[in-house]
């Protein structure tokens, strides 16, 4: 009673903030344990980062020495960083269609009612998903592999290629490779998103198109796909930034190799930060944490270009 | 035709036998001394007395150990280390039934994790090894580290027993303390030339009794290509990983006369010429060294899919039979024979470009392994007791017996007491005689580490370079990438060295030149006490 008396906008916003902030007590007690966790992990990391990116410090010794803004000067000339940060772009912008649509397309059959056997390949589409993505990488690795890899295997069986082609060792092939395999591990995801979607839209439209004549596609462009436009809006951003974070899946299934070819953002991050080269003087955690905020800004201007978007379709169907 | 067993490479030329014993008597010596003291430690002889494997004989070193029980957390790198550690830890807990060891035999990732948190958080294990991201002048200064000399009993004959060069100024020694206890020698070859005999033999080769050329290697990776038909390849790599092109590139230039090698280590300085203190890139022994591996990548005779395989990959592969050679360590044998025991291996030197005049390979001062105690440990006395038996002669020899040639002990002595297998006796021949210790900037001038530990790295690396040279994403010719590196080197260092300096560092880039260094000879002058 209380809370739905708060949430009444029009009563709420004629009393004092500190009266509001009193009656909603409540609230806020259940959110805190949330918020000091996200204080803890989140905001805390990020403030700390944008901190540490104006000293020159390898995150270990006591000794910090204030640069400025040094460390944001020589990445705007490091082509590591930028090679990097257009592959990680590049990543998230081939990967992410791709994996909305073939999971749109096969989240609409799965929603077909004729289909008996729905929830047994939901699970089995789904499976991925939940497994370690380490594993599913270092196994990938074999399927791959250029020596005895089942996929060359099959591909020297039917004569599309007379040599082993080596996926991931080759720098034409392994981003793709890469792209393909990360879509398969994940697009089960936004599957079951669009599956909700599209169990929210009622069965009686369909009905009364197909009593119309409307056929498939008529159905499928009139009425499913403008009742998921807010859903798709939200998915598209799940996923887009999703696609963005594949460090663990990079890592071991690249572990940006050979020779950077798949060295994403985050692996550059990492490299900078930890080393790679087994060196003391490679471990960079200001110059890191520079990138990572470089990267992170880019990140929130995806975020917040879908967020405007998102708001601007919520505005529509409020007119309508 | 040469042998290494013939003695006519660089030790039966140049080194005198004088030096031969100062070096590896060493130790024996020193044990014989520590004989006459009053300890019940096994007395050492001439002859050598075979230790049984997992008998240990732990002396009561007279450190005052605890009476309550306690629980000693020790952490390394395990691989061959975890066969000894596995057995004498129990053994020691048997003799000192209310101290317990907690050992963690743990990979190169977990430790730079828990070890780096730990010693900022002061919750790092007792024992422990640095991980390749701190070094150990920046543990000392932070106060991370506590030092072994008032630990280990009789500390100072201890340490006199360790060949010159274990322990260092400016590398385990600070201030007078030491911090590193180095348990094993780097007087090894990292990138011996390991085969498979079945192989190579088929293909009319007998790579244990002669060492190759370097245009012979590349024959032999051919024949065996051909020979393999599909089913293997003449050499396999693991060139997702730092090292595994660039390390026997670079020893088989500096066997071939490039003194210093052009990989020869991890730091900013890996690739230079001690004598002169330029880098090493760009001479023409090095630039031959890689045109040789691309002209057997060229020759389709390097395992498919080398280009993603990291070294574990690799050398997994090689006992499966996939390839006929592969650069790697001596670490192997014992993890091959116990995995894959119809595997018919063989070794030898790497390939060299004169076999008549085999130049030595240089390590640095230190051992293959140290390990360093946490400054918070309360735990002194079990360590020094422990340390002190891991410096006895029969802690050695167990340790030999444990290890073999994958981590020699550094009391190279012990290595007598100790039954190896054929093989891992030739690996330890052959590094004991192709090795030899080199000079360190940061032991005559410690002020260095200050520009080590302010050097950015340069990237490609060289290790990075090959690889890109191998895969065709670098489009440049060899001596056109080199000289690119060479001037990314020398640039990198010149700045390290001017930020250490604006830090208040005495240092320049005449440290990294040693104008009396004769790389035919151990340089030990700097490491005499």
């Amino acid at each position: 009673m209380q809370i739905a008396w708060t949430l009444d906008r029009t009563r709420r916003s004629k009393k004092p903030l500190r009266t509001r902030l009193w009656e909603a007590r409540y609230c806020y007690v259940l959110m805190a344990p949330g918020l000091v966790l996200i204080g803890m992990f989140s905001v805390y990391p990020m403030i700390a980062s944008w901190y540490y990116s104006f000293f020159d410090w390898s995150g270990i010794s006591e000794a910090k020495y204030f640069v400025g803004w040094q460390n944001f000067r020589q990445l705007m000339h490091d082509s590591f960083f930028w090679h990097a940060f257009w592959r990680s772009a590049w990543f998230m912008l081939v990967s992410t269609p791709l994996e909305l649509v073939l999971s749109l397309l096969v989240a609409i059959v799965l929603n077909e009612r004729a289909l008996k056997l729905a929830p047994i390949y939901r699970t089995l589409l789904f499976i991925p998903v939940v497994t370690t993505t380490a594993i599913v990488s270092i196994v990938m690795s074999f399927v791959f592999a250029a020596f005895n890899g089942p996929v060359n295997q099959v591909l020297q069986g039917v004569g599309i290629v007379n040599r082993p082609v080596d996926f991931l060792g080759n720098h034409h092939t392994v981003m793709w490779t890469a792209i393909g395999i990360f879509v398969w591990k994940w697009f089960g995801q936004p599957m079951i998103y669009w599956l909700a979607g599209l169990q929210t839209i009622p069965q009686e439209l369909y009905e009364a198109a197909r009593v119309d004549g409307a056929r498939w596609w008529r159905q499928t462009f009139s009425i499913t796909a403008p009742l998921l436009k807010p859903f798709a809006i939200v998915i598209t951003l799940i996923v887009a930034v999703g696609n963005l974070q594949v460090f663990a899946f990079m890592q071991a299934l690249t572990n940006g190799g050979p020779f950077f070819s798949s060295e994403v953002m985050e692996l550059y991050i990492y490299r900078m930060a930890f080393g790679a080269s087994g060196s003391a003087a490679a471990q960079r955690l200001g110059y890191a944490s520079a990138a990572g905020v470089l990267f992170g800004v880019a990140v929130m201007l995806v975020a917040g270009l879908q967020a405007l978007a998102l708001r601007k379709v919520r505005a529509e169907r409020a007119g309508t | 035709m040469n042998t290494p067993s013939t003695g006519k490479g660089f030790l039966a030329e140049s080194m005198s036998r004088r030096t031969v014993l100062q070096l590896f008597g060493a130790g024996g010596a020193a044990l014989a001394a520590a004989g006459c003291t009053n300890t019940d430690e096994p007395k050492t002889s001439s002859e050598p007395t075979l230790v049984k494997k997992g008998k240990f004989a732990i002396p009561n070193s007279g450190a005052k150990l605890p009476s309550a029980k306690v629980t000693l957390r020790w952490m390394d790198s395990g691989d061959s280390k975890a066969y000894f550690f596995k057995d004498f830890f129990p053994a020691y807990s048997k003799k000192h039934p209310n101290i317990t060891v907690q050992y963690d035999g743990s990979n190169w990732n977990n430790i730079q994790q828990v070890i780096t948190l730990g010693m900022r958080n002061g919750t790092a294990p007792d024992v422990f090894q640095l991980p390749p991201n701190i070094t150990v002048p920046m543990a000392v200064k932070n106060g991370w580290l506590g030092s072994v000399d008032d630990l280990i009993p009789h500390w100072q004959r201890v340490k006199a027993q360790f060949p010159a060069g274990t322990f260092a100024n400016g590398v385990t020694d600070f201030d007078g303390k030491t911090y590193g206890m180095p348990f094993t020698s780097n007087a090894r070859i990292n990138n011996l030339l390991l085969f498979n005999a079945d192989y190579t033999k088929k293909a009319g080769f007998d790579l244990a009794n002669k060492v190759l050329t370097w245009d012979e290697l590349r024959e032999v990776a051919k024949k065996c290509t051909k020979q393999g038909n599909g089913k293997y390849y003449g050499i396999i790599f693991g060139l997702n990983q730092q090292g595994q092109m660039s390390g026997p590139v670079s020893d088989m230039a500096q066997m071939a006369g490039l003194h210093g090698g052009s990989d020869a280590g991890n730091g900013i300085d890996a690739g230079i010429n001690w004598k002169t203190g330029d880098f090493n890139y760009t001479d023409d022994l090095n630039i031959a060294a890689i045109e040789l591996m691309l002209a057997m990548k060229s020759d389709g005779s390097v395992f498919p899919g080398s280009a993603s395989l990291d070294a574990p990959g690799a050398r997994a592969r090689m006992p499966q039979g996939v390839a006929a050679m592969i650069f790697q360590g001596p670490w192997n044998i014992p993890a091959w024979r116990m995995d894959n025991p119809d595997f018919n291996l063989g070794l030898n030197i790497p390939p060299q470009q004169n076999p008549k005049k085999i130049w030595p390979l240089t390590y640095g001062p230190g051992g293959s392994n140290t390990w360093y105690i946490s400054d918070k440990s309360k735990l002194g006395p079990v360590i020094g007791d422990i340390f002190y038996y891991m410096s006895s002669s029969d802690g050695q020899s167990q340790w030999a017996e444990h290890d073999g040639a994958g981590d020699p002990p550094a009391l190279t002595g012990s290595l007598k007491n100790a039954k190896l297998d054929s093989l891992q006796q030739q690996a330890l021949k052959l590094g004991t005689q192709y090795t030899m210790i080199r000079p360190d900037p940061a032991v005559r001038n410690p002020d260095v580490s200050q520009a080590y530990e302010a050097a950015i790295p340069v990237t490609p690396n060289f290790s990075d370079t090959l690889v890109g040279l191998f895969t065709g994403q670098i489009k440049k010719s060899v001596p056109k990438a080199m000289k690119d590196l060479q001037d990314r080197s020398n640039k990198a260092l010149d700045a390290a060295i001017a930020t250490a300096k604006k830090r208040g560092a005495k240092v320049s880039r005449s440290d990294w030149e040693f104008s009396d260094w004769n790389p035919e000879k151990p340089y030990t002058k700097i490491y005499e006490k």
